[in-house]
């Protein structure tokens, strides 16, 4: 193996979180890349990508399976595979009532509904939990290899990498029991404060005139006979995220308001007891010349002077980003890797683009 | 400073009426654009801008677990140039409207408690956006004729769908209180005296088609953009007789190339958007390490000249 700053050699998973826009995609299609060059079979999974990554990944607009991408070396002898694909959160939601509804009747029930069909996306951060399963399935699919996940744009990493146990607690909480008709309610010792609270549900529904508990019930009755085994796929999902063999690579520029979210991500994830592996820096400026050399040539005076004022305006912009860098690192503590990613002055668009970027890394 | 009490009466109107400007500004000018272009910061500059001459309540969103980043925790406060600051989230407007209409306040804080309601919440897409908004909505109507509200509003993405989120409300709430706030809230966002947009940007590529973007979403839903804000804006410096003067300092011609680059995206971007027939507000690159009180300033002049305020 070659001398790489960022080695996943010892994973088997990778999850890219961050802010919107500051790469998360590029970089885990770079990582991805750069891991199959170095002979992994590594599955990518995107989100949302960039139409020039779609492009350079040959995925096309639909592909939402995974599809095999060419590898820029193909032929050496060192390399891996690359397969990438592009999350569809409805489809594979679809899937996963196909899988686990105890009968056709019971799937139809649910996929004709008013809650499935106009808020199924809303329903405790259904699209983050599906971009999990979708995970675990490939987890389980490319058993040897290497799987880097783009994440969401998630305002708040908390909500993506904790929707598995919500979907486990909504799916098996007393909203369950005190929504469906089922009976068992009253043997519970809180049967009268849900009896209650149904009691003001109700007059909520009315009040606002949504009329949608009907609705809500029936879709949580349709649900009952699945807990089970979503349950089971949530916590096995939930694992992944513990397990020594996953990195999580945080993603961010130095913008203060970047930084500030990334620094509330941290938190986050230490709450959940979630270790942040990694952090790639990117779009970092490159080191800067030094003053005096201005100085010791001969130049006309008014050009002196830009160069001068030039350099200062660039080394302001150092120094915020310095700040910036020792914040984060304040904030994530000392455990965690800093790697940095030059601007290069302008988006990645072929393949060997993004092979170049994850070459590039360089630890800080 | 220029204060109220000292001017003439046309200055005391309703912003709309008063002295003409190129833009008639709204009672609630409401910044979005793709993260890292700016926001916060611009939002700040615009709110010191207007009290130059109007009251002004700068209000920031928060998210759904935290208040708006870089916030004092104090949910209000006035500072120091008479800027009133508040922060909006979207737990905080759930609970007053589950109060409002829940009479009892046991019965209220047991509901908002309950998961069980959580769960009816999480099923109603938007609801807590759209609350955002209907605050607004009363903020504007309660607002004194002279007072301007600032809204350092979230990222594109959720921004549209706060302000596109009524309509699917009344959609969903056939009838009821819902039904008639949604309206409400559809009259306001379209009233150009009351409501419109400012979008954010820097000269970047995925900035600019994300503020492109959000602005044919605007139009296609009839709400008022104010224009684009191209934030981060800087000049050449160097003329191209300069450039071959710089062969022996390989980093420095780097660095004025890089310079050079800069400016002349910042006057692409600039194209784009005049193609685009929005009104462009010019907002100058800052080189500090930390903004100051005098940036701010700065940054305040390019956007009331922007605004056609004189």
């Amino acid at each position: 193996m070659t001398s790489r700053t960022l080695n996943l050699s010892n994973y088997r998973l990778a999850i890219c979180l961050g802010p919107g826009g500051v790469g998360k995609t590029t970089f885990s299609a770079a990582l991805a890349l750069d891991n199959a060059l170095h002979g992994r079979d590594v599955d990518v999974m995107t989100i949302d990508p960039a139409p020039r990554l779609i492009d350079a990944l040959g995925l096309g607009h639909d592909a939402t399976e995974l599809k095999p991408v060419d590898l820029p070396h193909a032929g050496a002898k060192s390399a891996g595979s690359l397969r990438a694909m592009r999350l569809d959160s409805k489809k594979t939601f679809d899937q996963l009532i196909e899988r686990h509804a105890p009968s056709s009747a019971v799937r139809d029930a649910i996929m004709s509904g008013r809650i499935y069909q106009n808020l199924s996306n809303a329903l405790a951060g259904v699209a983050d939990y599906m971009a999990m399963e979708r995970l675990l399935e490939l987890y389980k699919e490319n058993a040897l290899g290497l799987i880097v996940l783009d994440t969401p744009p998630a305002e708040d990493a908390l909500e993506f990498l904790d929707a598995p146990r919500r979907m486990v607690e909504l799916v098996g909480s007393r909203a369950i029991t005190l929504l469906s008709s089922s009976r068992s309610i009253f043997r519970t010792p809180s049967a009268m404060i849900d009896m209650a609270a149904r009691a003001v549900l109700g007059a909520f529904d009315r009040i606002t005139g949504l009329h949608l508990l009907s609705d809500v019930r029936e879709f949580v009755t349709n649900f009952e006979g699945m807990y089970e085994g979503f349950a089971q796929r949530a916590s096995e999902v939930r694992s992944l995220l513990y397990d020594p063999k996953t990195l999580v690579v945080l993603v961010t520029t130095t913008e203060q308001e970047r930084i500030e979210q990334v620094c509330g991500f941290g938190e986050a994830l230490r709450s959940m007891k979630i270790s942040i592996g990694a952090v790639i820096i990117n779009r970092m400026m490159r080191p800067l010349p030094e003053g005096r050399e201005i100085d010791e040539i001969r130049l006309p005076a008014a050009l002196k002077k830009k160069l001068h004022r030039n350099l200062a305006d660039f080394t302001a912009l150092k120094a915020r980003e310095t700040d910036a860098l020792k914040v984060l690192r304040n904030a994530l503590g000392e455990n965690t890797r800093f790697f940095g990613s030059d601007d290069c002055g302008g988006e990645p668009r072929a393949l060997s683009d993004f092979a170049k970027l994850a070459k590039d890394l360089h630890p800080l | 400073m220029f204060r109220l009490g000292g001017f003439s009466d046309c200055m005391l109107k309703v912003p709309r009426s008063a002295s003409r400007t190129a833009i008639n500004l709204p009672r609630v000018i409401f910044l979005t654009g793709k993260g890292g272009t700016g926001k916060s910061s611009l939002a700040k500059a615009l709110a010191i801008a207007l009290a130059r001459r109007y009251g002004v309540t700068l209000v920031h969103i928060g998210t759904r677990n935290k208040t708006a980043t870089g916030q004092s925790e104090s949910p209000q406060n006035e500072n120091a140039s008479g800027i009133d600051e508040r922060i909006l989230t979207p737990r905080g407007e759930l609970e007053t409207f589950i109060e409002g209409i829940v009479p009892v306040k046991a019965i209220a804080r047991r509901m908002l408690q309950s998961r069980t309601f959580g769960f009816v919440t999480a099923a109603l897409p938007g609801l807590e956006a759209f609350l955002i908004m209907d605050r607004l909505r009363r903020m504007a109507l309660d607002a004194r004729p002279d007072e301007l509200i600032v809204v350092d509003g979230p990222a594109t993405g959720g921004a549209l769908e706060m302000l596109l989120v009524a309509e699917g409300v009344a959609a969903i709430a056939p009838f009821g209180t819902l039904h008639r706030l949604a309206g409400e809230v559809e009259l306001f966002l379209h009233e150009p005296g009351l409501f419109g947009v400012l979008l954010t940007l820097r000269p970047e590529e995925l900035a600019t088609r994300e503020a492109l973007d959000a602005a044919k979403a605007l139009q296609g839903s009839g709400i008022q953009n104010l224009g684009a804000v191209l934030n981060g804006v800087t000049e050449a410096l160097f003329s191209a007789a300069d450039m071959e003067q710089l062969q022996r300092l390989p980093e420095h011609l780097r660095l004025a190339q890089e310079r050079r680059d800069q400016a002349d995206a910042s006057a692409e971007i600039a194209r784009k958007l005049k193609r685009a027939r929005l009104h462009t507000i010019v907002a100058p690159a800052i080189y500090q390490t930390r903004l100051q009180q005098a940036d701010f300033e700065k940054l305040a002049d390019a956007l009331a000249l922007g605004l056609g305020m004189r």
